[in-house]
């Protein structure tokens, strides 16, 4: 049974626009003869899990590191490329593995997603190019969503463009100049010559130097650099002057890893390219490394997304755009205008606000089949508490409501009378003239209008 | 004042209206006669000043750290039950600062997180500012008479996103999404913070949607096998890296990054948390690597003895 690896899309000259889809495909490409697996491009939606997914028959695997240890355990020994390592080698390989992904994935959401200046001219048109064209309106945004939750943290949102239009005004702010511009902008006016120069020349006004380097686009300038450091400079040092991160002959699962996160820094064509700046100027070792990792894992060659789309939909019939690549592309299984339909209709559901809390699925799987040691009872209100409450609640709710309905429908037919407002006045004794007075009022009513008391 | 007989000609001036204080030979304040032998009757009583309230801090002179921890701990020094808290706590003590716990949650913290330290205030006039866990290796590499020296190893880096996310995602689930939330924090984290069943039950509804949000950033769905899986990894990549060393990265004493294993190898190995650890996968993890456990001895014995 050959293997099939599901991976997002082809981008910017490489396999694939996610980067552990690319460490994927680099470790099956390295190990597998092409025609032991088939790579197949999908777009599952967030609630159907990550890629890559790796299938083989029944088993799926999902990850990186779930597909290299799968193919570890399950197959022979020749899938590995981490076979000729030395236990501290492999530890270290677990941990570098980690540091990769959890320093390196944050600078790739920040450079391809959260930046919106690269996002719109870069990512979002990358996507385009490899996803049905329903799925666009979706799947990027959730994406770009997800990646500002997880650098939320680092506090950089100054690079996403609503905040920074808003910020860049705030060089001079307080200066009647800027409050008069800024009232000039917000009525839709062009601004005059001076605050139509580029931000360099209004250096001095209001807080100096100090204040320019302290505005946000340079203190995040500042500390995207030391996120960078961050990461390059223990992979630099790792890689000595060696050919591979961990030494040896043959590239390791690692190098297959650190590949797949520096590709996509390195590559992509983003007009904020601090990245790709950063490693050009300061770790010229990392450089040299991705181009060697990418002529020895992938043949050096550029991956065409229109080609392989073409192959994916199976639009044009086998026509050598497979024979081109060295990667085993296969169509996907099409999945019928019905499927398409439930798709997008699903989607749409979970971006409404109110249904998609409503439908929420369960997300999280937990282990089958385990026993526990024992059990300790919960102090909190059971469930079945908590739900009767609900259901009670909801009863008396309705209940009410329909009477309400139903009164408001039919009103009472006849006269409402009422009585005895006679004897409450005259037991209350005439306390003052105001009480005396208000009693004589009512006197007179009922003598002027004998109806008055029935409404 | 009597009525001007002649305004318009002669209009009162300043000077003419204290006319009739001036002819009292003394000033307004003085009580009058009558009144002050009325007063003098009545015996005029002094009360003490009232104690402080019980809550008030006593000792401004001494760093405290703030950290989730109970009542008993606070007296018999023990440790944290947050892995955040309880890896300063034991930086703190490596670095030999004296500090004192105090009880606390994040609602408490400037910056919404636990722990944060509050200094000795030095000026009565300037209050103390409150130190958060960011800042406080600096803080504490500044004060100690011997700072620790971290290990300058390219691997240390490496092997900390081990620990921070790896086997810290690996915790979240475990406390707060498996079995292990009754046992372990409803009685720590929710049950001392109010005694309403409703108030109770949104906390916990709450802490488990909060775990699963920081869980779900790295992952479409939560795959309790996967996370497992690499937290016994890391633990054993740990082993590894300890070997037969002391402490890690073969330094001459505990830096951080020994107090960062502590803080989760301590939690998992004791056995008096909350009521017990039900789901124990986590905890056989750790119970396999003899190294760990045998750090966790030797931090315990040297510097948590009094508990």
């Amino acid at each position: 049974m050959a293997l099939e690896l599901h991976v997002w899309g082809p981008a910017f000259g490489l396999p694939s626009i996610d980067a552990e889809c690319i460490a994927t495909i680099c470790y099956l490409q390295r190990i597998c003869p092409s025609t032991g697996w088939r790579l197949v491009v999908d777009a599952p939606s967030s609630s159907q899990g990550d890629l890559p997914l790796l299938v083989d028959g029944a088993v799926r695997a999902r990850g990186f590191a779930s597909v290299v240890s799968y193919l570890r355990t399950h197959r022979a020994g020749a899938c590995d490329l981490d076979h000729a390592l030395t236990h501290q080698q492999q530890t270290d390989s677990t941990a570098f593995a980690a540091f990769i992904q959890f320093t390196g994935g944050p600078l790739i959401d920040l450079s391809l997603y959260v930046s919106a200046e690269n996002f719109r001219n870069t990512t979002s048109s990358a996507y385009t190019a490899i996803l049905p064209w329903h799925r666009n309106y979706t799947i990027p945004p959730a994406r770009r969503d997800l990646a500002r939750t997880r650098t939320a943290h680092l506090g950089l949102s100054s690079l996403d463009v609503s905040v920074v239009g808003e910020e860049d005004l705030g060089l001079g702010k307080g200066t009647p100049g800027a409050d008069y511009e800024a009232a000039k902008r917000a009525a839709g006016l062009p601004p005059s010559n001076r605050s139509g120069q580029p931000p360099v020349l209004s250096m001095g006004r209001g807080k100096g130097i100090g204040g320019l380097l302290s505005s946000p686009i340079y203190a995040a300038r500042f500390q995207l650099d030391a996120l960078t450091n961050g990461l390059l400079e223990p992979l630099s040092d790792l890689l000595e002057n060696r050919k591979y991160l961990l030494g040896g002959n043959e590239p390791s699962s690692l190098d297959c890893m650190a590949f797949g996160y520096l590709a996509l820094m390195f590559y992509p064509p983003v007009p904020q390219a601090w990245l790709k700046e950063a490693i050009q100027s300061r770790f010229p070792r990392i450089q040299s490394y991705i181009t060697c990792m990418r002529g020895e894992l992938l043949g050096g060659e550029e991956t065409n997304a229109a080609n392989v789309w073409s192959i994916s939909t199976k639009k044009k019939a086998d026509s050598g755009a497979i024979h081109r690549s060295s990667l085993p592309w296969h169509p996907q299984s099409s999945p019928g205008l019905f499927s398409n339909l439930s798709t997008a209709a699903h989607e749409v559901m979970f971006s409404l606000p109110l249904l998609s809390t409503l439908l929420r699925r369960d997300v999280i799987l937990h282990p089958q089949g385990k026993i526990l040691s024992r059990r300790v009872a919960s102090a909190l209100p059971s469930p079945l508490i908590v739900r009767t409450l609900v259901a009670f609640s909801a009863v008396v709710t309705a209940a009410l409501a329909g009477l309400a309905i139903h009164h408001r429908r039919s009103p009472r037919d006849g006269d409402l009378v009422f009585y005895a407002l006679r004897p409450a006045i005259f037991q209350g004794g005439f306390g003052g003239i105001g009480e005396a007075e208000s009693f004589l009022s009512v006197f007179a009513n009922q003598i002027a209008r004998p109806g008055a008391a029935y409404s | 004042m009597p009525p001007d007989p002649n305004p318009r000609h002669d209009p009162p001036s300043p000077a003419t209206t204290p006319r009739p204080q001036q002819s009292q030979p003394t000033s307004i304040f003085n009580v009058p006669a009558p009144i002050r032998r009325l007063f003098d009757k009545f015996p005029l009583k002094t009360y003490a000043a009232d104690d402080l309230p019980l809550r008030a801090p006593r000792n401004r002179g001494e760093n405290v750290l703030f950290v989730f921890i109970d009542e008993e701990g606070v007296r018999g020094g023990g440790a944290s039950w947050n892995p955040g808290c309880l890896k300063w706590q034991a930086y703190l003590k490596f670095s030999g600062i004296p500090f004192r716990l105090a009880k606390s949650n994040n609602h408490a913290s400037p910056s919404g997180a636990l722990p944060f330290l509050l200094p000795p205030q030095t000026d009565a006039a300037k209050p103390a500012h409150p130190i958060s866990s960011a800042k406080l290796q600096r803080w504490a590499m500044d004060k100690s008479e011997k700072p620790v020296e971290e290990a300058d190893d390219l691997r240390y880096e490496a092997y900390l996103s081990l620990l921070d996310h790896r086997i810290r995602r690996a915790w979240l689930y475990s406390v707060y999404l498996s079995p292990n939330f009754t046992s372990i924090a409803e009685p720590l984290y929710i049950l001392p913070t109010s005694t309403n069943p409703f108030v109770r039950l949104t906390i916990a509804r709450e802490l488990q949607y909060a775990a699963t949000a920081e869980l779900l950033k790295f992952s479409a769905i939560v795959d309790a096998e996967q996370l497992y899986t690499q937290a016994e990894e890391a633990f054993a990549a740990l082993e590894t890296l300890l070997g037969s060393n002391k402490w890690f990265f073969a330094a001459e004493r505990p830096g951080l990054f020994d107090a960062s294993v502590f803080a989760y190898t301590h939690l998992l190995l004791d056995e008096g948390l909350g009521k017990g650890w039900v789901d124990t996968v986590l905890r056989d993890a750790v119970l396999e690597s003899k190294g760990l456990v045998a750090h966790r001895e030797r931090i315990l014995r040297a510097y948590f003895q009094s508990t």
